[in-house]
């Protein structure tokens, strides 16, 4: 009898298991896809960087190949969202009325971008940047605009604004804590990483608010109110406050739901048959024994993996050591493991790169931030994923000095 | 039977540790050379096939080379792109070592 596999969420991750099964499952394995995009499932990391250039098209960042070898093993519902499903009739039911029935199911509906509250905030030239379609909005802003505001100090409101300066926009980065990338990176790299925007022509608002974007009497964008009592005036805004899991399906079909939709290491969620995969998911990692839920590229590329190894009939176990990159002008930033698991800090500056080891409270390595040329960094940061994986508690003074570990 | 291959002198062969690559320029181009642990001699393109990175500054384990970058790993002997986000493979070159020298075929 065919085996009946339904994807929900045509991302990176949802993309990928229906590639790997595509190109491995037999011809009794029915794969089908729903993604809410009208757009084959495509890579994210070049949206806030060669797309907003005007360099990448949507070719460029596809993540099928183009020969048609997915698409013609794959039932594709583009542009289609998955209303809800039933998790004891095993059906998934879309947005137009149609009712899928799956043997199994999986999960990969990534994560919603946040939006601002606050007053003007659905006017006129204020974008988020999440889909190929905002990219391309925005890119096409890019020609016309001269001032742009971009609200958040995360890694892609900082893309979006070295994006912006390479593209001759006056930029202003408005911050609310106290420095750039407060939840991710500790201070020292978040204040070298805020010199090179700045060095290249990024001015930042640090602790300060939007606290409302006004427009002119025509309704085009004109200044932003910030808490700090200044105004800025802008003609295009884009805001990247952060993205939260994509949950609601999960939770209203009854899983498991806390930070992300709940799962073992092997992606199985509470409920049979149902796997998930990607940014939505919080998951058990045997490394650091604990859950963990990661929104990076590579996690989704693992998961995707791991659920379509399954789906194969292969065992298969999440217990790769996440890791994170984003290039900023000719540097590169790096981070391996889960830097929020470590309490103690020990710095390594080789050059003009830093090396931030993160050690848990029995001086185990959980993970290595790392900024500077990949020339310099890539290496310590290959040897920092060995490291972790080990569970090993590296000489603090070999950390320092910047010498082998392994 | 004669040599018909076009031989170039790069390294020395001290150049290269074990376990090790080095990076050789050479006419506008770079290529990565490599020495096992068992003291084999292989050659790739220098470039990483994904986004612009000197693969030979990247992690080598066994026999396969990390890219600095982005993490995508090759198969040094081979050039075969193992994980994501590479997939397509690296080219590899001829390799030979005469008199404490290594010698790529690069045409």
């Amino acid at each position: 009898m065919s085996e009946r596999i339904v994807i929900i969420g045509a991302g990176q991750s949802g993309g990928r298991v229906a590639q790997i099964l595509a190109s491995n499952a037999d011809t009794n394995m029915s794969i089908t896809l729903i993604g809410s995009e009208p757009h084959r499932p495509y890579n994210r990391p070049p949206l806030s960087k060669g797309v907003l250039l005007g360099k990448s098209g949507l070719d460029d960042c596809l993540v099928w190949p183009q020969d048609g070898s997915v698409e013609s093993r794959v039932m594709f519902h583009a542009g289609r969202r998955a209303k809800s499903f039933d998790a004891r009739q095993q059906s998934v039911e879309l947005d137009n009325g149609t009712v899928l029935e799956y043997d199994k199911l999986v999960l990969a509906t990534g994560s919603r971008v946040r939006h601002l509250s606050v007053p003007g905030a659905g006017a006129e030239g204020v974008y988020t940047l999440r889909t190929f379609d905002d990219a391309e909005r925005i890119a096409r802003q890019f020609r016309t605009g001269k001032r742009l505001l971009v609200v958040g100090g995360g890694f892609v409101g900082l893309e979006i604004a070295a994006a912006a300066r390479a593209r001759g926009l006056e930029t202003v980065v408005v911050e609310a804590t106290h420095r750039l990338l407060s939840r991710i990176v500790p201070e020292e790299v978040g204040a070298a990483l805020a010199r090179y925007h700045e060095e290249a022509g990024v001015s930042f608002r640090v602790g300060s608010m939007v606290e409302e974007l006004v427009t002119t009497s025509s309704r085009k964008p004109n200044a932003a109110v910030l808490s700090n009592g200044e105004t800025l005036p802008y003609d295009l805004a884009v805001v990247g406050v952060g993205v939260t899991a994509d949950t609601a399906l999960a939770k209203a079909a009854g899983l498991d739901v806390q930070v992300g939709i709940r799962a073992d290491s092997s992606l199985r969620t509470s409920a049979p048959n149902v796997f998930a995969c990607g940014d939505a998911v919080s998951f058990w990692h045997p490394v650091f024994e604990r859950h963990v839920r990661v929104e990076a590229w590579h996690n989704a590329e693992d998961h995707a993996r791991v659920v379509a190894d399954q789906l194969l009939g292969r065992p298969a176990v999440c217990n790769t050591v996440p890791f994170f990159w984003s290039d900023q002008y000719d540097r590169s930033m790096q981070i391996v493991g889960i830097p929020h698991f470590g309490s103690e800090l020990v710095s390594c500056t080789l050059n003009d790169a830093k090396i931030l080891y993160h050690l848990d409270a029995y001086g185990v390595l959980v993970a290595a931030t790392a900024l500077g040329h990949d020339r310099v960094i890539g290496r310590k940061i290959s040897e920092a994923r060995r490291l972790i994986m080990r569970k090993v508690k590296p000489d603090p003074h070999l950390m320092k000095q910047g010498r082998s570990l392994l | 039977m004669s040599d018909t291959k076009n031989w170039i002198k790069a390294l020395d062969t001290t150049k290269v540790a074990r376990g090790d690559v080095a990076r050789w320029d050479h006419d506008g181009r770079s290529y990565a050379i490599f020495r096992t642990d068992s003291d084999a001699f292989y050659a790739t393109d220098d470039i990483c096939t994904h986004e612009y990175a000197h693969i030979s500054d990247g992690y080598v384990e066994g026999t396969t080379i990390e890219c600095p970058r982005h993490a995508g790993c090759f198969d040094f002997r081979t050039g075969q792109a193992l994980n994501p986000p590479v997939c397509v493979n690296l080219r590899t070159f001829p390799v030979k070592v005469e008199d404490g020298a290594i010698y790529i075929d690069i045409a």
